[in-house]
C-alpha cells in the first residue's frame, strides 16, 4: 500500500514537472497595435480618422424629473485598444522626431534593424556635426521605442520575457513604413536597401 | 575604464609607444620640431571619433636619455572634432594642450598636462600611465571652469538634450573648480574637492547666489566638512532666503550634520536628515512641513507633513508618509507619492483622500457650475504621465452637514452631462436654474485609456449619480459599466472649458 502511494506521488511529481508553461502572447493583437501606432506616428493613417461625432448629437429627449445617460459604448469603435498616457507621450515624441530622421533614412545613413530599433549604417558624406546629431537622434529614438514596447507589453499583459517578440512585430511595421532608400535588416540578419 | 579617460590616458601614450617602434626614433637622440598644420583629417575606423580640417601649430621636443623626455605644445584654432556625441568647433572655441612627461618601458609619467578650452575651462593633470597592464593614476587633477554656462552647454546640453529633454530646462551660471588628489581609474577612486559659485535653474526651482564646497571620498576612506549655501531660492513663485546646509563627507557618503529650518510662505520646512550615498546614488531624508500657505485669488491652502521620509535614486523619488493640505474648508491627504522617469516623461503616482470639502468654494474656483454642500472621497492609484492621467479610481460622495444646503445649478448639471455623454441636456424653459439634491455619489475609473462611470446609489435596479431633493433632476446611469475612450473624455473636458 505504502509502495503504491510512493509510485503515485513520484508519477505526480514527474507529470507536474513535465507540464509545459505556455506564456500568453497575443500576436494578432500586438500586430494590430503595432500597425496602428506606427502608422499614426508616421502619419499614414487617413482611414482611421473616424471621429466619433455621434456624441455631438443631443441626448434622447430629456425628462423633467429623470434624465438618463445614453449608452456611450460606441466610444470604443475605431479607437486604438492599446493606449495609455505613457504610450501617447511616447508616440508624440517619436512622431515629432520622425521628420528629422527622414533624410538620414533616405541617404542610407541609418537603418531599421529586425529588433525594432535604429542602427547607424554608414557615415559616408556625413559631417562631424551631423554625426553628433544623428547619434543623439538614434539614441533618443531607440530609448523611446524600447519604452514603447515595454508599455505596450505591460498594457496587454505580456510577460517581459516576451518583449523580443513584440520588438520583432514592431520591426516589420517600422520597415514597412520606412522611406525608400532606408536600410532594412531582414529576419535572417542581412541588410538590404528599400 | 571610462571612454574619455581611456582616450586621454591610453590612446595618447599608445601613439607615442607606436612612435618609439619606428626606425626614425631608434636613430634619434634629440628632436625639436615646430610645425604649423592645416586641413588635417582623421577618423577612427568606426567613424565614431575623429577630427576634420584641423589647423593649428605644434611644438615637440624629444630628448632621449635613459628615458625619453617629451615636451609638447599643441594649439588648434580651426577644424572640428567629434568624440561620440561630443562635437567641438575649434574655430569657435580654440583649444590648447601642453604636456611634459617622461617615457620608459611601458610607463608614461605625466609631469604636467594642461588643456585650455578657450579660457572658459582649464584642466591640469599630473600622473602616471601604464600601457601593460593598462592603468591610469592621477597624482593631481584640477578642473577650473570659469564659465559654467558655456561648459554646461558644450559638454552636457548640446550632446545630450535630445536624449534627455529635461536638460534643456536646467541652466547653470557661475564658476566651478574641482580638485582631485591621488585619483585612480583602475580601480576607480580618490578624494575630490569641488567648489561652485553661481545660479542654478531647475524646473520650477531657482537657486540664486549659491555657494557650494563639497568634498567627496570616492571609494577611499576619509572625513571632511562641506556646505551648501543658497542666498535665495525661488520655488513656485515663493522666495526663501539664506539657506545653509552643513555637510559631512565620508567614504561614498554625504551627510547633513544638523537639522535645517527654512521659513517659506508663512510656514516652515524642517529638514531633519539628509544622507546621500554615491555607489549607487541614493539620497534619503526626512522633512516636516508646517503651515505652508499657498494662495491665489480663488483659494488658500495650508500644507502640513510630519516627518515625511523620502528616497531619491537617479530615476525614482518615493515619499513615505502623509502630506495634508487644508483647503476649501476641508482636508486633502496625499499618500504614497512616487515620481518616476525625470529625464523624459515624468510619471507621478499617488493616493489622494479628501473630506469635508465645501463644494461651493470648489465650484467657484473651477467654474464648473455652482454647487453647494460637502463632499468626501478619494482618488486611489492615481498615475499622471507627462501631465495627463494614466489611471485612477475616483470616488466622490456628498456628506450631509447641518447648515449646509445641498444645491446644484443647471450649468453644473449640463457640465456633468457633457462629461458623461458628450452633450448638454436640452432643457425645458420652465425648469428652475438651481435645484436641491439629496445625494451625489459617483465612482469613476480610468485604466488603459478607458473611463467607466458608476452611480453609488442603487434603487430598484437603477443606478443614480445624483438623487434629486424635493424637486429637480435625478441623474441616472442607464448603462452601468459603459466605457468611454480617453480621447473622447478629453474632448468633453475641452467642451466644458469652452463654455
Amino acid at each position: 500500500m505504502r509502495l503504491k502511494l510512493w509510485i503515485i506521488l513520484v508519477l505526480a511529481v514527474f507529470f507536474l514537472a513535465c507540464v509545459t508553461v505556455n506564456i500568453y502572447f497575443p500576436a494578432a493583437k500586438v500586430e494590430k497595435a503595432a500597425e496602428e501606432i506606427v502608422k499614426e506616428v508616421r502619419q499614414q493613417s487617413p482611414k482611421k480618422e473616424q471621429k466619433l461625432k455621434k456624441e455631438e448629437k443631443s441626448p434622447p429627449e430629456s425628462e423633467l424629473h429623470k434624465w438618463q445617460f445614453v449608452n456611450c459604448a460606441y466610444a470604443q469603435e475605431g479607437v486604438l485598444q492599446v493606449s495609455t498616457a505613457s504610450i501617447r507621450a511616447l508616440k508624440t515624441s517619436i512622431k515629432k522626431r520622425f521628420p528629422n530622421l527622414v533624410s538620414y533614412f533616405q541617404r542610407g545613413i541609418i537603418g531599421e534593424n529586425n529588433r525594432g530599433l535604429l542602427e547607424i549604417k554608414s557615415w559616408e558624406g556625413v559631417s562631424l556635426l551631423e554625426r553628433a546629431k544623428v547619434k543623439q537622434l538614434v539614441e533618443a529614438e531607440n530609448k523611446d521605442r524600447m519604452s514603447l514596447y515595454q508599455e505596450v507589453a505591460k498594457n496587454m499583459g505580456i510577460d517581459p520575457s516576451q518583449l523580443g517578440k513584440v520588438q520583432k512585430i514592431f520591426a516589420k511595421q517600422w520597415q514597412k513604413t520606412a522611406p525608400s532608400g532606408t536600410w532594412i535588416q531582414t529576419e535572417d540578419g542581412k541588410w538590404v536597401r528599400k | 575604464m571610462h571612454l574619455k579617460s581611456y582616450f586621454l590616458g591610453i590612446i595618447f601614450p599608445f601613439i607615442i609607444f607606436q612612435f618609439l617602434q619606428t626606425p626614425f626614433y631608434k636613430t634619434l637622440s634629440q628632436l625639436n620640431l615646430t610645425q604649423k598644420f592645416n586641413g588635417i583629417s582623421y577618423f577612427s575606423p568606426d567613424g565614431n571619433w575623429g577630427g576634420e580640417k584641423l589647423g593649428g601649430q605644434f611644438n615637440l621636443e624629444l630628448k632621449k636619455r635613459k628615458t625619453l623626455d617629451i615636451n609638447l605644445q599643441l594649439s588648434i584654432q580651426t577644424g572640428q572634432f567629434l568624440f561620440d556625441k561630443w562635437f567641438f568647433d575649434w574655430k569657435k572655441t580654440p583649444v590648447g594642450f601642453q604636456m611634459h612627461g617622461t617615457l620608459s618601458n611601458n610607463t608614461f609619467i605625466l609631469k604636467s598636462g594642461y588643456i585650455d578650452f578657450s579660457s572658459y575651462l582649464n584642466l591640469f593633470i599630473e600622473g602616471k600611465t601604464n600601457l601593460e597592464p593598462p592603468s591610469l593614476h592621477f597624482k593631481k587633477i584640477i578642473l577650473d571652469i570659469k564659465d559654467a554656462a558655456q561648459a554646461y552647454s558644450l559638454f552636457i546640453k548640446q550632446p545630450l538634450n535630445t536624449i534627455y529633454p529635461v536638460i534643456d530646462k536646467i541652466d547653470i551660471k557661475g564658476n566651478m573648480r574641482l580638485e582631485a588628489d591621488d585619483f585612480c581609474f583602475s580601480p576607480l577612486g580618490g578624494q575630490i574637492q569641488s567648489w561652485f559659485t553661481g545660479n542654478i535653474t531647475l524646473p520650477h526651482l531657482k537657486l540664486k547666489d549659491t555657494i557650494v564646497s563639497l568634498p567627496l571620498f570616492y571609494n577611499v576612506s576619509g572625513e571632511k566638512q562641506g556646505f551648501l549655501k543658497i542666498n535665495k531660492i525661488l520655488f513656485l513663485q515663493q522666495e526663501v532666503e539664506n539657506v545653509n546646509l552643513p555637510l559631512l563627507a565620508r567614504k561614498n557618503l554625504l551627510i547633513l550634520t544638523q537639522p535645517v529650518h527654512i521659513s517659506l510662505s508663512k510656514g516652515h520646512i524642517f529638514i531633519h536628515a539628509l544622507r546621500a550615498n554615491f555607489l549607487p546614488f541614493l539620497l534619503k531624508g526626512a522633512l516636516s512641513l508646517e503651515g505652508l500657505n499657498f494662495k491665489n485669488s480663488s483659494f488658500s491652502s495650508h500644507i502640513y507633513a510630519d516627518k515625511l521620509h523620502f528616497a531619491l535614486t537617479p530615476n525614482i523619488f518615493k515619499a513615505e508618509g502623509e502630506i495634508a493640505i487644508y483647503i476649501w474648508d476641508g482636508k486633502v491627504i496625499i499618500k504614497n507619492l512616487e515620481i518616476y522617469n525625470f529625464s523624459s516623461f515624468p510619471k507621478i503616482k499617488a493616493d489622494i483622500f479628501f473630506e469635508d470639502i465645501d463644494l461651493a468654494q470648489v465650484s467657484e474656483y473651477s467654474a464648473f457650475g455652482e454647487m453647494s454642500g460637502v463632499v468626501k472621497g478619494y482618488i486611489k492609484n492615481l498615475v499622471i504621465v507627462n501631465g495627463q492621467p494614466e489611471a485612477f479610481d475616483l470616488l466622490i460622495e456628498s456628506v450631509k452637514k447641518k447648515n449646509k444646503k445641498q444645491m446644484i445649478t443647471l450649468t453644473a448639471i449640463n457640465n456633468i452631462s457633457i462629461l458623461a455623454q458628450g452633450a448638454p441636456i436640452s432643457v425645458s424653459w420652465f425648469l428652475p436654474k438651481k435645484f436641491p439634491y439629496k445625494r451625489i455619489g459617483i465612482k469613476c475609473t480610468l485604466k488603459n485609456d478607458q473611463f467607466t462611470i458608476h452611480g453609488l446609489m442603487k434603487e430598484n435596479g437603477i443606478e443614480y449619480l445624483v438623487k434629486r431633493g424635493l424637486f429637480g433632476i435625478n441623474v441616472v446611469n442607464r448603462s452601468p459599466g459603459q466605457v468611454v475612450a480617453f480621447k473622447d473624455m478629453l474632448e468633453r473636458f475641452k467642451k466644458i472649458s469652452r463654455r
